[in-house]
């Protein structure tokens, strides 16, 4: 190097910098690549080596659980043998469902909205023939229905695949039992039954054609 | 062998002359891809921090909302920077230590143009909202297959520099680097099959292979650097063949069971997640080990760090690698996952992991490196230093703020009197310094850019010092 070439001001800028600059030229003549030497290491270190090893085995043997396809085995209270049979209220799950699915339409009185949706209050599908309730919860209704207060000309809805036959029985438990209303209780069973024998029947029921299959399920349940 | 039993200084064709002349084009692309990625998802990473205190910004364009960003800044950086970055240091550090020239490069040089391509079309898949929806592997699976398809014959020239080697022994660098170009094809392969329906066993693979691509991947590329740098900077032996040896085994046989200890709490098997924290805690094994014989290499010569920029990037990013892996031992015990898990204290500790370790190991690499491979001089020690301090204080800004804050996040987040907006509301000033500290390491990574450009450009001032080549053997070894 020239001493010309120390005036540039690249240069200061190298020579501000010596010793990284130097030692980085240093590393740039490269030492040769040594080989490895063979010490045994700290006696800590085996000891934390037999530590963790000790630490691992037993965090195993602590938390292993069971090799099977459970989760959260030992960290959650094992599931008990036999399930207690618990006594369900049928008419209080009925209120929890006709709050959740029939009282946007129904109402919470259950008194519907004049001309729109009919009342449940009182009604004689409900509280007289409750198989019709079942019936229109589970295929629907629609077509033109005369009343004494009102005419109504709407769409009930289906629910045969949102409701199980218990909630069926809970919620015209409830709407028998509710709004002024006094009736028996549901059987699930005959939910069930009413479920089987319409399997076949797609589609909603107009007004003619509740009566007639109420009538012909009434006849055949009846045997 | 003995340092002299093969000349390094020679004109033959193992010489290191004749090696770097060969490596040169391939590595080069490798390596400025790889810090075109670095840049592009630093800005991402910038977006998505400071949406994380101020979520409406930008918020107008869906490409640019906070879930596609930010998965689209842990793929550039994973897939861009720290696997382009890395594969390139890799070839570099095989074809040193097996003394072979690199192979395949017209077909090295072609994958990464596809890789680069793959990326792009990755990343304009990702803005535009297609994405597969799994951490770490967001891009659609054609794309993710093209990836790995571009490692899996860079890992083939890997191979065939294996079997073609002029040396005797393999350096334990050399085994790290060699399992990582078979283990990354495996898990990429194995998390690209449509095996993986059911959302249970979906998130088991996810964590296998986000987990894995830190350890079995990024991990045995940085430590092969660290093991190779530190004797050649200091030029002093490795402390322990047979510690290499046991810290090499242990992490093979360790690491793969390591990630299900994300999903601690999740409806997968107990024994699976027992077996996975116990595998967890094993790691102290190799991870001490490591340290041990680190340490005992470099005790004595530490005041290199303040002369070498290599030395002190790869002992920055050593004690990083202690560090952030003990750290990962107890934060797998199930008592300790229950408080930081789904806090920003995993946030900042992955960054321990990727940044100060890996990141940090790339770019001591690069500038050992870049300076054989171009025949040119780094331009500015001050800006090399500056790059330090940025990236290193920024680094520690980042993530120890943001785990104490991850800490007391968790800690409300159990409390079932403190609602969930104020356990998001109090991490606000812990997000704003992280994006403070990202504004430092973004501004570290353009001076590191900058200084890459003039390097590969060869613009500046010549090298006034000896080639690394200079065929004069005993100033050469001075």
């Amino acid at each position: 190097m020239t001493e010309d070439n120390k005036k540039t001001p690249e240069f200061q800028d190298r020579e501000d910098n010596r010793s990284m600059q130097e030692i980085h030229s240093a590393a740039f003549r490269e030492s040769p690549l040594p080989e490895e030497g063979n010490e045994r290491g700290p006696i800590w270190m085996y000891a934390v080596i037999i530590l963790t090893f000790a630490f691992g085995f037993f965090y195993i043997g602590r938390y292993l659980g069971e090799v099977s396809d459970r989760a959260h085995v030992l960290f959650t209270a094992p599931p008990t043998e036999a399930v207690e049979e618990i006594e369900v209220d049928l008419i209080a799950e009925g209120q929890r469902i006709y709050g959740r699915v029939c009282q946007a339409c129904h109402q919470a009185n259950g008194q519907g909205i004049a001309g729109v949706f009919p009342t449940l209050a009182g009604t004689e599908w409900v509280v007289e023939q409750p198989d019709k309730s079942v019936l229109m919860i589970l295929n629907g209704l629609q077509g033109e229905l005369v009343r004494e207060r009102a005419t109504y000309n709407g769409v009930m809805p289906p629910f045969a695949r949102q409701l199980d036959d218990f909630e069926i029985a809970a919620v015209v438990s409830y709407i028998r039992n509710a709004f002024g209303n006094e009736g028996s209780e549901i059987d699930p069973d005959r939910v069930a039954r009413i479920r089987e024998l319409t399997a076949d029947i797609s589609g909603a029921y107009n007004p003619q054609t509740i009566v007639e299959t109420a009538a012909r399920i009434g006849a055949e349940l009846a045997e | 062998m003995s340092t002299t039993h093969f000349s390094e200084i020679d004109s033959s064709a193992q010489s290191i002359r004749f090696l770097d002349e060969k490596a040169r084009n391939v590595v080069l692309f490798l390596i400025v891809s790889g810090v075109f990625w670095l840049l592009f998802g630093s800005l991402l990473a910038l977006l998505a921090s400071i949406k994380m205190h101020a979520p409406d910004w930008l918020g107008q364009w869906s490409f640019l909302t906070f879930g596609r960003v930010r998965p689209l800044h842990l793929n550039t950086m994973v897939y861009g920077w720290a696997s382009m970055t890395g594969a390139g240091v890799a070839l570099w550090l095989l074809s040193r230590m097996l003394r072979v020239a690199i192979p395949m490069r017209p077909y090295i040089a072609g994958v990464t143009v596809i890789w680069n391509l793959a990326l792009v079309v990755g990343s304009f898949q990702i803005l535009a909202g297609y994405t597969r929806g799994i951490e770490w592997l967001e891009f659609p699976v054609s794309t993710m297959i093209v990836i790995v398809w571009c490692i899996l014959v860079i890992g083939i020239a890997a191979m065939l520099m294996l079997f073609n080697r002029n040396v005797q022994t393999l350096y334990v660098s050399v085994w790290y680097l060699i399992a990582a170009f078979l283990w990354l094809p495996l898990l990429g392969g194995v998390s690209s099959l449509p095996i993986f329906n059911t959302p249970t066993v979906q998130a088991g693979m996810n964590w296998w292979f986000a987990h894995n691509a830190l350890g079995l991947w990024f991990t045995p590329i940085g430590l092969a650097a660290a093991y190779y740098f530190i004797p050649k900077v200091i030029g002093r032996p490795i402390y322990s063949y047979g510690l290499s040896l046991l810290g090499f085994w242990g992490l093979a046989l360790f690491y793969n069971w390591n990630g299900f200890h994300h999903l601690i709490g999740s409806p997968l098997p107990t024994w699976f997640i027992t077996i996975s924290i116990a595998a967890s805690v094993m790691m102290i094994i190799p991870v001490i080990v490591v340290a041990v014989n680190h340490h005992m290499t470099i005790v004595g010569s530490f005041s290199a760090v303040k002369y070498s920029p290599t030395l002190r990037f790869v002992v920055f990013a050593a004690m990083s690698y202690t560090f952030v892996s003990l750290q990962g031992s107890i934060q797998a015990l199930r008592s300790v996952n229950e408080v930081i898990h789904f806090t920003h204290f995993v946030v900042a500790h992955a960054h321990i992991g990727m940044y100060a370790f890996v990141t940090m190991m790339l770019f001591g690499s690069c500038y050992y490196i870049l300076p054989r491979l171009t025949n040119w001089e780094w331009q500015s020690g001050k800006l090399i230093k500056l790059h330090f301090w940025l990236t290193a204080l920024g680094i520690i800004l980042y993530t120890f703020p943001l785990q104490v804050g991850g800490v007391l996040q968790g800690l409300a987040m159990n409390n079932p009197d403190i609602t969930f907006s104020d356990t998001v509301t109090m991490t606000i000033p812990y997000l704003i310094t992280r994006s403070v500290a990202g504004v430092m390491l973004t501004a570290g990574h353009l001076i590191f850019a900058y200084l890459v450009i003039r390097i590969v450009a060869r613009v500046g001032l010549r090298p006034a010092v000896p080639e690394s080549w200079n065929p004069k053997l005993e100033e050469a070894r001075s």
